[in-house]
This record gives structure tokens, sequence and C-alpha cells, in this order.
């Protein structure tokens, strides 16, 4: 299988923030959802993929080309969404559509036409004039009207509306019904684009955590609910994460057969969510309400 | 070569309406007769390319710009081009200012086309200086910067181009012709091509390791 | 065909659809040859992973009960109607055992149970 993007062994040292030997990719034709926790270095990783932040180590490959110096073309293939306005203000849509769209070769007009349209923007309205999810609507017609090989949102659903968010699962579905186009997005909420996400990316205080297909990744984990007189320090080295309250306790563990083992029909095993995959992940053995 | 054009383009479709600002401020001046040919056409032109700067000193907007499927190179390189459509602009603005001068009865003094290659010079001059500092101090010192070389350029395209045009070259050069004014013109033609050359060097590997 | 997806019934997805798109086989609401829409088409549909519609196809490919192939997509397999029949049928036997099973338990004997079965199956038929 190809890839689209191969982050190998990748390391980046901000003050007292770092990332360490991240290795994943996003597979063509397929939807990668990189998920964790604000602050653990998603942005980071994809301002990495657009070369706008350069890795202390490791490497990165787009579309097979180790990114360098001198990469700046493999960008016209990427639709990159902000998780930011990095438009201009002070310009309306027609404006800064008439500054970037010479940039790409591809660029789609009739295309972009009709994406404002279906996202009901004006062109004739200022950018500062736009909602939250206008601007990242605009974006994202920006981003789907080059013919782009991949596309990069950086949490494009923080500031939709569910409806909307719903029509955005539909417009991506679209976008790789041929099967070589790829999707990579990040969320910090999950329960939400990882509807559509084949595979899943997690990475969690700059550390990788795994790199799998969602339907692995939810087989494997197991949420385990049950009395406190199950735990001892044994047992308790199972968790991923745990949550002990009064009156019971609930925890995630990685690996449902030795849950099993271990729990048989003492506890109470269901299938975690996405979320709380990562709610536990991130708040480890620690988590104590 | 065509995308360096359309960075050019960019930062003109973003400035202009700053420079509008510029014109009646010009135009006060004239009336007041505070400055000369080159002082008009000097000050517009460098106010563009500051302006031009600073309109990208958000974080999100070099963001846009790193964004782009264009080099780093060529986004520092555009931005040295773009020296020349500016000193176009400010000569015409310059030329303009000489006539609305003359309407109002305050004619200022004769015009000669070898002032407009003095005030490429030092609008060269200036961006050669001006750009690396931006690339070096990137959002956080740009803010004092910016100032200081906006009083700068109305100083000192004043005071600078006063004596250029009353220095001994400029003088040959428009009484005598080119042959008579040939080693001081050649002596500053070099100096400018070094100091751009460096200065561009300068500025690439200071915005090639830049993270955005 | 229909195929819902509860995302609350804690069944993975990918055995949803195969149960469903096997019961419509099953049943004869897909006959013999019928395409079933693509991978991606399903996915799209069910706003689903690829790879979960993969793995059902798969599944449904390891049956028997459909073909796949390359570049035309998947449809129902022709061979089987008779296998399909045993298997109903073998169904059907496990059902009865369990209601024999059951009826023992609740010490009701077989004419009873006869009884009951044609009953019910009488009811149904009316």
């Amino acid at each position: 299988m190809s890839e689209a993007v191969k982050v190998s062994d990748v390391g980046k040292r901000y003050g007292s923030f770092e990332l360490q030997g991240i290795d994943f990719s996003v597979r063509q034709g397929f939807i990668t959802g990189l998920i964790g926790p604000n602050g653990s270095g998603k942005s980071t990783l994809i301002r990495m993929m657009m070369q706008m932040v350069r890795p202390d180590s490791g490497s990165i490959e787009l579309f097979g080309h180790r990114l360098a110096g001198e990469s700046a073309q493999l960008r016209e293939r990427i639709g990159y969404v902000s998780d930011e306005n990095y438009f201009y203000d002070h310009l309306t849509i027609k404006r800064m559509k008439k500054i970037l769209s010479p940039f790409y070769g591809s660029w789609d007009e009739e295309k972009f036409r009709g994406y404002l349209e279906r996202f009901e923007l004006s062109e004739n309205k200022k950018i500062k004039e736009l909602s939250k999810g206008m601007k990242m609507k605009f974006s994202l017609a920006v981003a789907l009207s080059h013919s782009a090989d991949l596309l990069i949102m950086d949490e494009p659903t923080a500031g939709l509306d569910p409806v909307f968010r719903r029509e955005l699962l539909d417009l991506l579905t679209e976008e790789i019904q041929d099967d070589t186009r790829s999707i990579l997005f990040s969320s910090h909420i999950t329960n939400d684009l990882d509807r559509i996400a084949d595979y899943i990316v997690f990475v969690n205080k700059g550390r990788l955590v795994f790199d799998e297909t969602k339907d692995d990744v939810l087989e494997r984990h197991v949420l385990v609910k049950g009395g406190k007189e199950l735990l001892d320090d044994d047992v308790r080295g199972l968790f991923t994460g745990i949550r002990e309250t009064d009156v019971g306790f609930e925890g995630l563990v990685s690996d449902r057969a030795a849950a099993q083992r271990a729990f048989g029909d003492l506890a109470l095993l269901e299938r975690p969510s996405l979320e709380e995959i990562v709610y536990f992940t991130s708040k480890g053995a620690a988590a104590y309400v | 070569m065509s995308n360096i054009a359309y960075l050019i383009r960019k930062d003109i479709l973003l400035v202009y309406r700053y420079m509008l600002v510029l014109i009646p401020l010009l135009g006060y001046m004239a009336f007041l007769q505070t400055g000369g040919f080159m002082y008009y056409a000097v000050l517009p032109s460098a106010m563009m390319l500051i302006t031009a700067c600073t309109l990208e000193i958000q974080p999100a907007n070099q963001r846009f710009i790193a964004s782009l499927p264009v080099s780093r190179r060529r986004i520092v390189l555009a931005r040295y081009a773009s020296v020349l459509p500016y000193t176009l602009i400010g000569i015409a603005l310059g030329l303009m200012m000489k006539i609305v001068a003359e309407l109002l009865g305050q004619p200022i003094s004769a015009v000669h086309w070898q002032e407009s290659v003095a005030v490429l010079g030092i609008n060269l001059l200036l961006a050669s200086v001006f750009l690396p500092l931006y690339y070096w101090l990137g959002p956080k010192g740009m803010q004092a910067v910016r100032l200081a070389f906006i009083v700068l350029v109305i100083v000192g395209s004043t005071t600078f181009g006063y004596l250029l045009k009353d220095s001994l070259t400029m003088q040959r050069w428009i009484n005598d012709g080119v042959w008579r004014a040939a080693p001081g013109l050649l002596i500053a033609m070099l100096s400018i091509v070094l100091l751009l050359i460096l200065s561009l060097l300068l500025s690439w590997r200071l915005y090639e390791r830049r993270d955005v | 065909m229909n195929i819902l997806i509860s995302n609350s019934s804690g069944e993975p997805i990918y055995a949803q659809i195969v149960a469903q798109i096997r019961q419509s086989i099953i049943q004869g609401e897909l006959e013999a040859g019928a395409a079933l829409p693509s991978i991606r088409q399903l996915a799209k549909n069910l706003q689903i992973s690829v790879i979960t519609t993969k793995r059902a196809y798969e599944e449904l490919e390891r049956e028997g009960l459909i073909d796949s192939m390359v570049g035309k997509g998947s449809f129902v397999s022709g061979i089987n109607r008779e296998f399909i029949r045993e298997q109903r049928l073998k169904a059907l036997e496990a059902k009865l055992a369990e209601a024999a099973e059951e009826s023992r338990a609740l010490q009701i004997g077989r004419d009873e149970l006869l009884h009951m079965l044609s009953m019910i199956y009488e009811g149904e038929e009316s």
C-alpha cells in the first residue's frame, strides 16, 4: 500500500514540550484521524508536513518524496485547512481567492464557486466578518478546489455546528470515492469525524500511542467496570488508565483477552468509544475522582 | 519565476489601500514644500515595502505564506524583487507630486531621470538593511524596528536625497553625462549589488530556519 | 436492500453489515447476480470507515455468499441457493432443539408441544 505521508522517528523540542520518536503514515485512499488531547503535538506534526516547522530529527515523506529545502511544489497536491484563520482578515473572500488561486496550477474556479454556494458564503463578505464556522468553510472550499491528492485538516470541526459536521462527513467520503486520494484530520474531540476514519493515529504528550485501523483499536481495547474489591496491585497493572470512585472503578485495558482472563464474569466488560480510549490513556493510571 | 510575480501581486493587492492614505499626506507635504522629487518617490516605495512586511507579521499570516506551494527562498526573493515595482510606483507618485506642487504654485526643482535611478539605489539600500532585520526579528521585535525604519525613511530620504542630489557624482552625471560620473557610479553600483547579495543570503539563511 | 447500523448495540459494525446482507440474501431480497454497492459507496452511505465495509464484504465472501471481482465490484453469488437452504434448515433444527429442550425443562409433553407448534404455525398462516 502506498503512503501519502510517512513520518519516521520525528523529534522536535520547543522549550519544555518535546515530540519524540513519532512514526506513522497516512495511507493512500484512506481517512486517517490524528487524535490526542490539546497540546499533545498534533498541530506541530501537521505543520511539519506543511514545512512550516522543521523537525529536529527524523524525516517526513510526502508522496514518497522526502521533505527537504525545495519540496514546495509538493504542496500544490495538498489541500490544507488550518486550525486558525490564516487568511488576511481585512480582505473579502473574492480578493483573498484572487491572491491565492494563481499559485495552484489546477485551480478549479467552477468547483470553488460551487462550494461557496453550497456553504452559503458570499464572496463580497470580508473575512473578519465571517463567523468561525464560516471561516472554516471558506478554508475548506479553498482546500477542495485545486484537486489535491491529500487533504490535511487541523481541527476542522472546531466552530462548526453539528449539522454542518455531518455534511462534512459526506463531503469527505465523496472526496475519497476515488481511491487515490487521502485525508488526514486532527481532532481532540473524538466521536466526531472518526465515524469515517479508517486509521487512527493517537499521540499523547509528544509520544505516539498507536497507529492502527480504527476497527482494531476498538476491538483490542476493553472498558472494565467493577467493584473496588477486585483491584489489587497486579490487577491495576493491567490498566492503561483507571478511574476509581467510592462506588467502584472503570478502566481501560488495551488487551481484551487479558482482561477477560483476569475478570471473567466478575466485572462488566464493554466496548469503549474512541473518546474513552483517549480519555483513559491521557489520564493514565493516576486518574482519581 | 511566475510564482514570484504572484507573490508581488499579492503584496500590491494587500498594501494598495494603505498607500491611498499616503497620497493626501504627500500632497500636503508638496504644498508645504518639505521635500524634493527623490523624497516623494522614496517615501511611498519604502513605505510599501515596510507595510507589506508588517501586514504579514501575524503568525497566522506567516503560516499562510508558508503553506503556499512556493519555497522559502522564493518567498524571500520576491520580497527583494518587489522593490522594483514599488520604486516604479514611487517614481510615478513623485512625478505626480511635482505636478501637484506646480499646480499649487509651489514648483519644486526640475527632475532629472538620473534621480529615478538614484531612487532605485536608495530603495535597494533600505531593503537590504530592512529585510534581514525583518527575517531575523520576526513578529517579536518587528514593531520597534518598523517604527525606527519609518522615521529613518522620512528623515533619511530627505537628507540622503539632498546629499545625493548635491553629491559630486550625481552632479557630474546630470550635467556632464554618464562617463564623467563613471567611477563614482561604478563604486555606488558595486557596493549596492554587494550589499544586496549579502543581505539576500542572510535573509535566506534566517528565513529557511524559521519555524512559523 | 436496507442496512441499518446501530451504534449502541455493542455488536461490531462490520458484523452488523454481514448479518443484514446475509439476511437479505437468504430471504431472496437480493437475488443471485445482484450487484452490491461498492465498498466506498457503502462506507459513504453509512458514514463509516472504508476498512469496516471492506471487512464485511470479505467476511461475506468467505461465507460464499458474494463474489468480488476486481474493478467490477461485488455480486451475490449464484451457486448457493441449495447451500443457503441447508444452512437455514440447520438453523431451524437448532431452534427446534432449543424448543424441545425448554419443553423438557418445563415438563411439557411431546404432544402438547406439537399442539402448541401447530397452533403457532396455523396462527401465523391465517
